[in-house]
């Protein structure tokens, strides 16, 4: 009997070789969970490294935050006045790429509707609540067209020529954020190493000897929908409609909003953007989302991206033929998948 | 009695007979599927960590069938252990998306309240996955 | 009626189980529950020569007096052995009733060796789960088990297939005349 129990051990043993780990922190950090996995250094090393980011993701969710006191909030209160003032470092970067995303996914991708996410309660920190905003409230305000174009910048001053634009960069804030942090990264000597702000993933480098392996979660039902192994320098980001809803009156109404009709996007419940650019991924994924099932692939090439997948509503997945080999799907039965032409 | 012993070991063809053969054929059948049903579990994860607001909270072990309380930030999460898997029941935040993530049992899966800031990871030696795209 | 010949061929039989029931016992084994098997030519050979019954007879012999001998009687090496035998026999059972219709196909000594064995493994691997270790994790042994316990009723097939040739031999009766 006691050799037995002794048998059984060992087999477990046997089963559970221990292997070198990863170090692996998860953060709190621009309203989610950051998780930060690092190989190939010491417990010490990986903790400096970590505290770093940890700093990095703090200044970040404050600078950007749309409507807590800082310099987002600052510039979204002085663009409606219409007034000339200096434009911050840290921010003028941030405006220059998304206006160059909006023109991109032709007003798919349009952080300038910071007044419409607010009116829908999905604005950075507020908890969704229902119910939905009126037809009138919603037309109001997109009556007024804001769009990034009404933010103009003019060497190191900038000005807004209309009112009703208020920038709320949740749209691509984390990619950004992600590609900073793997930067620091990389210069504190660290080259292997996976950095996942609650969808929005970019890996570099490699776990030991084999690649990084990332779990894309299903849309709609519980666990993994597929696992791919990521290159040694890349970006994998989700948008999915299950991260921030609230119900109302049996009807879901999802976070990623429609900038067009101003209601939130259907159509698609995830879409996965596989790139080298944390930021560019982060707007892809999110112009992808809104574009949908029927315009999925224009919106991609636009912005120029090239491996995409996106799961509609009815768990039929669209994607680029380049990802046929990699993307291995978790689930049973396997879902209807439709090829579309390489990007 | 040692003279018949000889002859009493026949050569090998002749103690087989076709029968035999369906019976090793099957059990090798058999034997396959074992092998790969429960070979696998390299991958199930033994124990899951909890974590509250990112900070390591509790290892628990998926094997022993449990309810846990987590204190988050907005109140109490429920979870339950079962045969191996984890799942949360009951938490205070709007969506509920936590409890509609259902089980997690391989290596590497993860399930988070993120209003209530608790997450839980299953542990495995060797995960299925260094991250997940939630 | 059997003769008083086959009697004491049984009682022989018997006994002679039991003896190596008692010797395995001593063998330090790599995996409890995973001894060669010997015993089980044993209760191959009875059940050619002498039906179903008389194997019945023999495996719960052996495994009720070897215990008494060794002094694990009612322990929980008795209830693993017990349960083995017991699924064994059912197995040995239902398969000699199949047999007895389909000619050819029936399994000679070595396939009921291996039905024999497999069967056994399998009864005391879910005993030991449900009386004492109701583990998921045991169920990664399963597969190792279930080898061994083909390798080892392939041998002692083998073995008793010479075994049952040599009596046969001896008391004239044909070699591939199943259970009555």
């Amino acid at each position: 009997m006691r050799a037995f129990l002794i048998l059984v051990f060992l087999s477990l043993a046997a089963g559970c070789t221990p292997q070198p780990q990863a170090y692996h922190e998860q953060l709190v950090g621009f309203g989610t969970l950051i998780d930060v996995k690092i190989w190939g250094v010491d417990e010490q090393t990986g903790r400096n490294a970590v505290r770093a980011i940890e700093d990095d993701f703090k200044y970040m969710h404050f600078a950007w935050h749309a409507w807590e006191p800082g310099p987002l909030s600052r510039i979204n209160e002085l663009l409606p006045t219409g007034e000339r003032f200096s434009a911050p470092p840290s921010i003028i970067p941030l405006i220059n790429k998304a206006k160059d995303f909006a023109h991109k996914s032709q007003g798919k991708f349009n952080p300038a509707i910071g007044h419409l996410i607010k009116l829908w309660g999905f604005a950075s920190d507020d908890p969704p609540l229902g119910p939905p905003p009126s037809p009138e409230q919603i037309n109001a305000l997109l009556e007024q067209k804001p769009s990034m174009d009404d933010v103009v910048i003019d060497g190191i001053e900038m000005y807004g020529t209309n009112p009703a634009a208020r920038l709320d960069f949740g749209g691509f804030a984390k990619g950004y954020g992600v590609d900073v942090v793997i930067e620091h990264l990389r210069e504190m000597g660290i080259n292997n190493a996976v950095v996942n702000a609650g969808g929005d993933l970019r890996a570099i480098g490699r776990h030991g000897k084999r690649p990084w392996r990332i779990g894309i979660r299903n849309p709609r039902g519980p666990g993994i929908l597929a696992s791919v192994d990521v290159q040694e320098d890349e970006c994998v980001f989700t948008s999915g409609d299950y991260e921030r809803f609230f119900e109302y009156q049996g009807i879901r109404y999802y976070h990623i909003l429609d900038p067009r009709t101003g209601y939130p996007a259907r159509g698609a419940t995830s879409v996965t953007v596989f790139h080298n650019n944390a930021a560019e991924a982060d707007a892809a994924a999110t112009a992808i989302f809104v574009a949908g099932p029927e315009e999925w692939y224009e919106v991609a090439k636009s912005m120029g991206v090239k491996s995409v997948m996106l799961v509609d509503s009815r768990g039929t997945v669209y994607m680029t033929p380049n990802l046929k080999e990699r993307i291995y799907f978790d689930v049973k039965p396997l879902p209807k998948i439709v090829y579309s032409e390489p990007l | 009695m040692l003279r018949n012993l000889n002859q009493a070991l026949l050569p090998l063809k002749d103690r087989l007979i076709p029968g035999d053969a369906i019976v090793i054929i099957s059990a090798l059948i058999l034997l396959g599927f074992l092998y790969s049903t429960y070979w696998r579990q390299a991958y199930l994860g033994n124990q899951a960590a909890i974590m509250i607001g990112g900070k390591h909270w509790l290892n628990v072990d998926l094997f022993q069938n449990q309810w846990i309380d987590v204190p988050g930030a907005l109140g109490v999460s429920k979870l339950q252990v079962e045969d191996g898997k984890i799942r949360f029941v009951q938490s205070p935040c709007e969506t509920k998306q936590c409890i509609y993530q259902g089980w997690i049992s391989q290596g590497g899966e993860f399930a988070a309240c993120l209003p209530n800031k608790v997450s839980v990871q299953v542990l495995s030696a060797d995960p299925r996955f260094d991250s997940i795209n939630f | 009626m059997q003769t008083r010949r086959d009697d004491v061929i049984v009682a022989g039989l018997a006994a002679l189980a039991i003896t190596i029931h008692v010797a395995e016992s001593a063998l330090p084994s790599p995996l409890p529950g995973v001894k060669p098997g010997l015993a089980n030519v044993v209760t191959l050979v009875a059940l050619v020569l002498f039906g179903w019954a008389t194997a019945a007879w023999v495996a719960f012999l052996r495994v009720l007096v070897g215990s008494l001998f060794i002094g694990t009687f009612l322990s929980p090496a008795f209830m693993l052995s017990f349960t083995g035998a017991l699924c064994s026999i059912l197995v040995l059972g239902a398969v000699g009733r199949w047999a007895k219709g389909s000619g050819l196909l029936a399994p000679g000594p070595v396939g009921l060796g291996v039905l024999a064995s497999m069967a056994h493994m399998f009864g005391q691997f879910y005993a030991a789960y449900w009386l004492f270790i109701p583990h998921k994790a045991l169920f990664h042994l399963l597969p190792v088990l279930m080898t061994a316990a083909l390798l080892f009723g392939i041998i002692s097939g083998l073995i008793a297939a010479s075994m049952i040739n040599y009596l046969q031999s001896a008391t004239n009766q044909s070699l591939l005349k199943l259970s009555r």
